[in-house]
């Protein structure tokens, strides 16, 4: 595998998996309603 | 809603349209149409559908008409109510192939075939003239049944049973596909043989996640990512609309479909690509995987994978893996279902099971030529109309619904409203302006695509007077059967010539009859607006 190709693989991986946990974490515990 | 999203997309369709447009060519317009129109019109599709679900309207053609005052709106809606049945149909013949590999994976059809025994094994199962079991018509036979199973789910109100059921099975396939993935990141070249000695999963990998700027410049590739995007996440297709307009005003829509979009591209792009392609790389070879890209891919190569781990783990991974996709699928393939019901039951007062059984039997119609005809390219004809063409057409008319005529400020607090998550408001500019751009782009840029995606050269040559040079991809000379027509000529005998001249004639065949369908619904929406004005609804 050429380094372009392992760099693009490893950085939309992170980005990916961090906003999908970020949100699943969300959903899961959402923060108290104020009103 | 997770669990309608994550479906045989993930696994299935996305590494075939990776493969097909280019590898690492797709992948920056993929997420780039991720980014610009899969999370706005996630949002658009929510808040629509919370909506149209408060003016009692539980399906497109009426969620679009009481956002707009213009009655034409309405028919765009028939997009929503068509584009899942046609999908539907063809989505029902995938669902039923990871139902048969369950079947064959326990009686173990798949003991001691080679690599390409098992590709092999693939082609007979879709050859209705062949048999892998000796019950003839094997392959219509599992249809028929998926999609019985289908429609006896929806008449008898199960979904939610089968969504309750899925809250189990998905995380299990996640599970499994993080197991797999594992696999095809290290298979390396170890499944190479003197039958494929080139074949390398990294060769796989690399061809999918080199990045190749030059694609920026290819409508084509971007009308496919989008198509993808629109597929995956099922935007585009009047699906979400349907559940969101079952919704409460309250509810956190925002965050549900956040939640719902990023869990199913984490399944897609981090599960999706490092399964099948890779796999599938590693055991028959980069050259292999380009020429036979399809659906068929996954269940083309992963049984040889399976068999490699002794009879008794082969049959169980065969059964996990095929079961779970099959969960994956048919969860999607319920939410197809509903568009059209909540149709007949809010503007024709049919029952549930009235309306689940029409459903059932329209998509029978419209599905037995994607499974007869297979090899004749219906089912690709299908894909590429009513599973990428007309999600992209739907998209551009409902961005412009939701952020001009309803207006982007009303939409915005609709989509706000009961939001514990605070939605970023650089968005608000996004789904004004860059979305309906970039889709408008898009669509008609894959209209007119120059000669070999060459936008310099296409100037040039207008500028010159030699008119504008299309491309066969273009969705001018598929009309056209440009690139079909062009096969025929250069056919170099008889029989070639003839098997080209009947896949289109069934080509053809398939698009009247996916024409009519829609001409069908119109005629219904129509009637629809006729009783509901004589009934004083409007």
């Amino acid at each position: 595998m050429s380094t372009g190709a392992i760099l693009t693989m490893v950085i939309t991986m992170v980005i990916v998996t961090g906003f999908a946990g970020f949100f699943f974490l969300r959903v899961l515990k959402p923060p108290k309603r104020t009103e | 809603m997770a669990g309608n999203a994550v479906g045989l997309g993930n696994f299935l369709r996305f590494p075939v349209q990776a493969v097909n447009n280019g590898g690492g060519a797709f992948i920056i317009p993929y997420l780039v149409s991720f980014l610009v129109m899969g999370i706005p019109l996630l949002w658009i599709e929510w808040s629509m559908g919370r909506f149209g679900g408060r003016m009692g309207n539980h399906s497109t053609p009426y969620i679009l008409d009481s956002m707009a005052r213009a009655k034409f709106w309405k028919y765009f809606g028939v997009f929503g109510i068509w584009t899942n049945i046609a999908v539907a149909a063809y989505y029902c013949y995938i669902e039923s192939w990871t139902m048969s590999y369950v079947f064959h994976s326990i009686f173990r059809s798949f003991d001691g075939l080679s690599q390409s025994e098992v590709a092999a094994f693939f082609q007979n199962y879709v050859d209705i003239s062949t048999t892998t079991t000796g019950i003839p018509f094997e392959a219509p036979i599992f249809y028929v049944l998926c999609l019985l199973l289908n429609t006896w789910i929806l008449s008898r109100g199960l979904s939610g049973g089968v969504e309750r059921t899925a809250k189990i099975g998905m995380p299990l396939l996640i599970v499994f596909g993080i197991f797999l993935a594992v696999r095809g990141l290290t298979l390396g070249t170890s499944g190479a043989t003197p039958e494929h000695p080139d074949a390398s999963a990294w060769a796989g990998l690399d061809f999918l996640w080199n990045p190749q700027f030059d694609s920026l410049s290819n409508p084509s590739v971007w009308l496919a990512a989008a198509g993808q995007i629109f597929f995956t996440l099922s935007v585009g297709m009047g699906t979400i609309h349907c559940y969101a307009a079952y919704v409460k005003e309250r509810d956190d829509i925002a965050l549900n479909a956040m939640a719902a979009g990023w869990m199913n591209e984490f399944v897609e792009v981090v599960l999706g690509s490092l399964i099948v392609i890779p796999i599938a790389a590693g055991y028959l070879g980069l050259d292999w995987v380009k020429q036979n890209a399809g659906f068929g891919m996954a269940f083309q190569t992963m049984p040889f994978l399976f068999e490699n781990w002794g009879p008794f783990l082969a049959a169980m991974a065969g059964v996990f893996w095929f079961g779970l996709l099959f969960f994956a699928g048919i969860t999607s393939s319920l939410a197809m279902g509903t568009p059209w019901m909540g149709f007949m039951r809010d503007e024709f007062g049919f029952s549930r099971e009235k309306a689940a059984w029409s459903f059932g039997i329209i998509t029978l119609i419209l599905g037995l030529p994607t499974v007869f005809l297979y090899n004749f390219g219906v089912f690709g004809e299908y894909d590429y109309w009513a599973g990428t063409v007309s999600l992209v057409v739907f998209a551009v008319a409902e961005s412009i619904i939701f952020a001009w005529i309803y207006g982007i400020d009303k939409g915005w607090q609709e989509l706000t409203n009961g939001a514990d998550m605070k939605v970023p408001k650089f968005y608000k500019p996004i789904i004004k302006y860059v979305t309906p751009t970039f889709l408008l782009f898009v669509f008609l840029g894959s209209v007119i695509t120059p000669l070999g995606g060459n936008w310099g050269d296409a100037l040039q040559s207008l500028f010159s007077g030699n008119g504008w040079p299309l491309d066969n991809g273009s969705i001018i000379k598929q009309i056209m059967n440009s690139g079909l027509k062009e096969q025929i000529a250069a056919a170099a005998d008889d029989a070639t010539r003839s098997n080209l001249e009947d896949r289109l004639f069934f080509i053809n065949a398939a698009r009247i009859l996916l024409l009519a369908a829609f001409v069908g619904i119109c005629l219904l929406v129509a009637t629809a607006y006729r009783k509901r004005v004589k009934e004083g609804r409007i």
